[in-house]
C-alpha cells in the first residue's frame, strides 16, 4: 500500500501556496479595481466635462440670442422717421419702453442720444427722471463716439454708468437714409449682475458649476465673487488671488493658458486641478451678428468622478479585505483540515498498532495453541505408551506365570515393578489434575532438609547401583541444621523428580547435590554431567507435556514447578560447562526457611555485625 | 525393544514353538542381524536410542524379511511417513499393545503365513 502520510513540511508549503494565492488574488483585485476605478473615473470625468460643454454651449447660444434680440431691436429703430427726423420725441416713449419691455431680463434701459451724443430719450423713466437726465452729455462715451465714426454696431467692454452700475453695452449709429448725415445713436444698456443672474438662473441646480464672463480684453464682466469684476484676468490683482487659491503652481499656468486661447474666440475646455480638486472649464466665445462680444466660462468640479474614486476605493479595500479574510479563513480551515488529518493519523496509527499488538496477540495465542495442541497429542502418545507398555508386562507375565511357575518370582517382581510404574503414571496424571483445578493440599510440618536430602540420597544411591551406570552421586551435609516448613512428602517428591531426571540424563558421570541458605531461604541444586537441557525444550522446561526422553510424561518438572510455587518458592533451570566442558544440567529450587530458622538467621546476622 | 515386553514376546513366541533372537539394544541388534535368516523382525516403534522406523530403514537391506511394529500410540500408519514404512505395505504390520498372548500369536502367524 502506499504511504499516503503527509509530512508537516508539505503541509506548511500548502499552506503557503494557499497564503500566496490569497496574495495574489489580492493583487490581482487591487490592479484591477485601480484600473477599472480609472476607468470609471475617466468616464465619470468626461462626462462631466461633456455636461459642461453642453451647458456652456446652451447658454452661449442663449445669450447669443438674447444679445441678437436687443441688436436687432436697435436696429430696427433706427430707420424711423421719428428717430430719423428727431420729432415728436414724446412717440419715443412707446417705441424704447416697447422695446425695453421685450428684453428687460437682459437689458436695464434703451437710450436715444441724438448726434451731439446727449441724451434724447430713456426708456422706461418717469417724467421727473426723464427731466433730470435729458439733454445729459454723453458724447464722451465710447458707445456714442465708435459708431459715431466706424458708422457700425458697436459692442462695449464693461462700461461703469453714471449711477455706478458696471453695464456693457450696444448701440447703434442713426445715419439719415437720404443724405447719410450722422443723427444719433440708439443704444441699449445691459446690467452685468442682471446679465450674470440670467445665465445663473439658466445653469441646473443639482449641476454645482459656476459662471464667468470675459471680454475680448480679458476684463472680467462677471464671476463670483462679484468683487473682481472690472479686474483684468491676467492683471496682478486676479492673478496674486489665483495663486493663493490654485494649487499647485502649474495650475495657474494652465489656466492662464486656457484663458488665452480662449480670448482668441476658440471653443474648448481644460481641467484644472484645484487644491487636490479637479474642475472641468468650458468656454466658448458670445458672438453677435458675427461680431465676437464677449466669452463664456462654466466650471465645474468632478465631484462625481471624486465619488466614484471613492466609492471604488473604498469597494477595492473592501475586496481586499473580504479577499484577506478569505484567504486567512482558507489557511484556518486548512490549518484545522491539517491538524484533523495529523489527530486522524495519529488515532489511526494508535488503532493500527492497537490491532497489529491484537493480532500479534492471537498468533502468539494461536501459536501457543498449536505447541499446545502438539504438545497434549505428545501428552497422549507418551502417556498412551508409558501406561500401556507396563499394562502389556503385567499381562504377558499374568499368562506367563502359569505356565513357568519356576520364574514365578521373577515373574511377580516385573508385575510389580510395572504395576509401580502405572501407580506412579496415575498420581502424575491426578496432582496435574490437582493443580489445575487449585485443589493441591499440603500438610506443612516441619522438615530438617538435610535428613531429607541425605535420605533421598540414599535410596537413589542403591537405585543407580541397579541401573549400572557409571555415576557418583555426591552430598556434603552442612553441618548447619536447614529447617523449613513444608510437605515433607512432597518436596521428597520434587527432589525426587529432580532426581531422577539428572539420573536419566546422565549416562556417566557425576551428579551433585547441595543445600545452603542464601537471603532467608533454603537452596536445593542438583547439578549433573549429563546431556543437558535441549536447547528446543529449554523454553518450555516448566509446562506440562514437555518430554525429550523416550520415556516420561513430560509432567514431573510441571508438578514440581507447582509444589515449589504452592511453598512461596521458585525454581529453575541453566545448562552449565563446570565439568571440563561438558554440559550438563543445573537445577536449583529456593523455599523460605521456617520461621524459627528465619528469626535465628536474624539473631546470628545481629551477633555477627555486633 | 522394552526389556519387560522384550522378555514377555520372546517367552510367548518361543512357547509356541518359535525360535527367537533378541535384543535390548537396537545397535546390538543390527550388528548381529544376519540377512535371509529371519522370517520376521518384530521392532519396538519406540526403542530408545534409535527409532524403531530408523532401525527399520537401515534393517531393510534384507527385502524378504517380513516385518511387524510393536507400538503402544494411538497413531494409525498413514500418520506415519511413507519411506518409514515397508512398501507394499504389509497387513497387520502393527502390533498394537497391550495385546492377549493368544491374539500376539494369531497376528504373528497372520504375518507369517497370510494365507492361514
Amino acid at each position: 500500500m502506499r504511504d499516503k502520510k503527509r509530512s508537516p513540511r508539505t503541509n506548511i508549503i500548502l499552506l503557503a501556496v494557499i497564503a500566496g494565492i490569497a496574495l495574489m488574488l489580492s493583487i490581482f483585485s487591487y490592479q484591477y479595481s485601480i484600473v477599472t476605478s480609472n476607468k470609471i473615473a475617466g468616464i465619470a470625468s468626461q462626462e462631466v466635462r461633456s455636461n459642461v460643454r453642453i451647458e456652456v454651449h446652451g447658454l452661449t447660444q442663449i445669450l447669443g440670442k438674447q444679445l441678437q434680440t436687443v441688436s436687432a431691436l436697435l436696429q430696427t429703430l433706427t430707420p424711423l422717421p421719428l428717430i430719423q427726423n428727431n420729432q415728436d420725441q414724446k412717440s419715443a416713449f412707446v417705441l424704447f419702453n416697447s422695446r425695453q419691455n421685450s428684453t428687460n431680463e437682459l437689458t436695464n434701459f434703451y437710450m436715444w442720444l441724438d448726434s451731439n451724443g446727449k441724451i434724447v430719450w430713456i426708456s422706461n423713466m418717469n417724467q421727473s427722471t426723464y427731466q433730470k437726465y435729458r439733454g445729459t452729455d454723453l458724447s464722451y462715451r465710447p458707445y456714442f463716439t465708435v459708431p459715431k465714426s466706424t458708422h457700425a454696431a458697436y459692442y462695449s467692454s464693461l462700461i461703469d454708468s453714471n449711477d455706478k452700475v458696471p453695464r456693457l453695452y450696444i448701440s447703434y449709429p442713426i445715419f439719415n437714409g437720404t443724405t447719410g448725415i450722422f443723427k444719433g445713436v440708439v443704444v441699449a444698456g445691459i446690467n452685468i449682475y442682471t446679465l450674470g443672474n440670467l445665465l445663473k438662473n439658466q445653469l441646473f441646480p443639482q449641476f454645482n458649476s459656476t459662471i464667468g464672463l470675459l471680454d475680448r480684453n480679458g476684463i472680467i464682466l462677471y464671476t463670483n465673487p462679484q468683487q473682481y469684476v472690472g479686474e483684468n484676468v491676467f492683471g496682478n490683482k486676479f492673478q496674486s488671488v489665483l495663486s493663493s487659491l490654485l494649487r499647485p503652481p502649474e495650475s495657474i499656468t494652465l489656466l492662464n493658458n486656457l484663458i488665452r486661447t480662449s480670448l482668441q474666440g476658440s471653443t474648448g475646455s481644460g481641467d484644472i486641478l484645484a487644491n487636490g480638486k479637479m474642475s472641468t472649464i468650458a468656454y466658448e466665445p458670445v458672438s453677435v451678428k458675427g461680431q465676437y462680444f464677449l466669452t463664456l466660462y462654466i466650471s465645474a468640479q468632478q465631484n462625481l468622478a471624486t465619488d466614484v474614486s471613492a466609492l471604488i476605493d473604498q469597494q477595492r479595500y473592501f475586496t481586499i479585505l473580504i479577499i484577506a479574510i478569505i484567504g486567512a479563513v482558507a489557511i484556518v480551515i486548512a490549518f484545522l483540515v491539517f491538524s484533523w488529518n495529523k489527530r486522524l493519523e495519529t488515532v489511526v496509527n494508535t488503532r493500527t498498532v492497537e490491532l497489529k499488538t491484537a493480532n500479534d496477540s492471537l498468533a502468539d495465542a494461536n501459536e501457543r495453541l498449536k505447541i499446545h495442541d502438539k504438545m497434549q497429542q505428545e501428552f497422549i502418545n507418551i502417556a498412551s505408551h508409558e501406561m500401556k507398555t507396563p499394562t502389556q508386562a503385567i499381562l504377558g507375565y499374568s499368562k506367563l506365570i502359569q505356565r513357568h511357575p519356576e520364574k514365578r518370582e521373577v515373574m511377580m517382581e516385573a508385575i510389580a515393578r510395572n504395576a509401580t510404574r502405572l501407580q506412579r503414571l496415575t498420581n502424575d496424571i491426578l496432582d496435574v489434575t490437582r493443580i489445575e483445578t487449585q485443589s493441591l493440599k499440603l500438610n506443612v510440618e516441619r522438615v530438617n532438609l538435610n535428613e531429607l536430602i541425605s535420605d533421598i540420597i540414599e535410596d537413589y544411591r542403591n537405585e543407580i547401583e541397579k541401573t549400572n551406570k557409571d555415576i557418583k552421586l555426591l552430598h556434603e551435609p552442612q553441618n548447619q541444621i536447614i529447617e523449613v516448613e513444608a510437605d515433607k512428602n512432597r518436596l521428597t517428591q520434587v527432589i525426587s523428580n529432580l532426581l531422577s531426571n539428572a539420573i536419566k540424563f546422565t549416562k556417566k558421570g557425576i551428579i551433585r547435590v547441595t543445600e545452603e541458605v542464601k537471603d532467608s531461604k533454603a537452596w536445593v541444586s542438583i547439578k549433573d554431567t549429563g546431556q543437558g537441557i535441549d536447547l528446543e525444550i529449554f523454553p518450555r522446561l516448566f509446562l506440562k507435556f514437555a518430554a525429550k526422553s523416550e520415556t516420561g510424561t513430560g509432567l514431573g518438572l510441571f508438578i514440581s514447578k507447582s509444589i515449589v510455587e504452592a511453598h512461596g518458592g521458585k525454581i529453575w533451570a541453566e545448562n552449565n560447562t563446570d565439568y571440563n566442558g561438558k554440559i550438563g544440567a543445573n537445577f536449583t529450587f529456593s523455599i523460605p526457611l521456617s520461621k524459627l530458622e528465619q528469626d535465628k538467621q536474624v539473631r546470628e546476622r545481629e551477633r555477627d555485625e555486633q | 525393544m522394552m526389556r519387560h515386553i522384550n522378555t514377555t514376546v520372546r517367552q510367548i513366541l518361543e512357547d509356541n514353538g518359535f525360535k527367537v533372537d533378541s535384543y535390548g539394544d537396537p545397535h546390538l541388534a543390527l550388528e548381529n542381524f544376519k540377512p535371509q535368516y529371519y522370517d520376521l523382525v518384530i521392532i519396538d516403534s519406540k526403542m530408545p536410542q534409535m527409532d524403531g522406523f530408523a532401525f527399520y530403514k537401515v534393517k531393510t537391506l534384507g527385502k524378504n524379511v517380513k516385518t511387524c511394529f510393536v507400538t503402544a500410540a494411538d497413531e494409525q500408519p498413514e500418520h506415519y511417513p511413507d519411506d518409514t514404512l515397508p512398501s507394499p505395505p504389509l497387513p497387520n504390520c502393527f502390533v498394537r499393545i497391550p495385546i492377549e498372548n493368544e491374539r500376539l500369536i494369531e497376528h504373528t502367524q497372520e504375518i507369517m503365513i497370510p494365507d492361514k
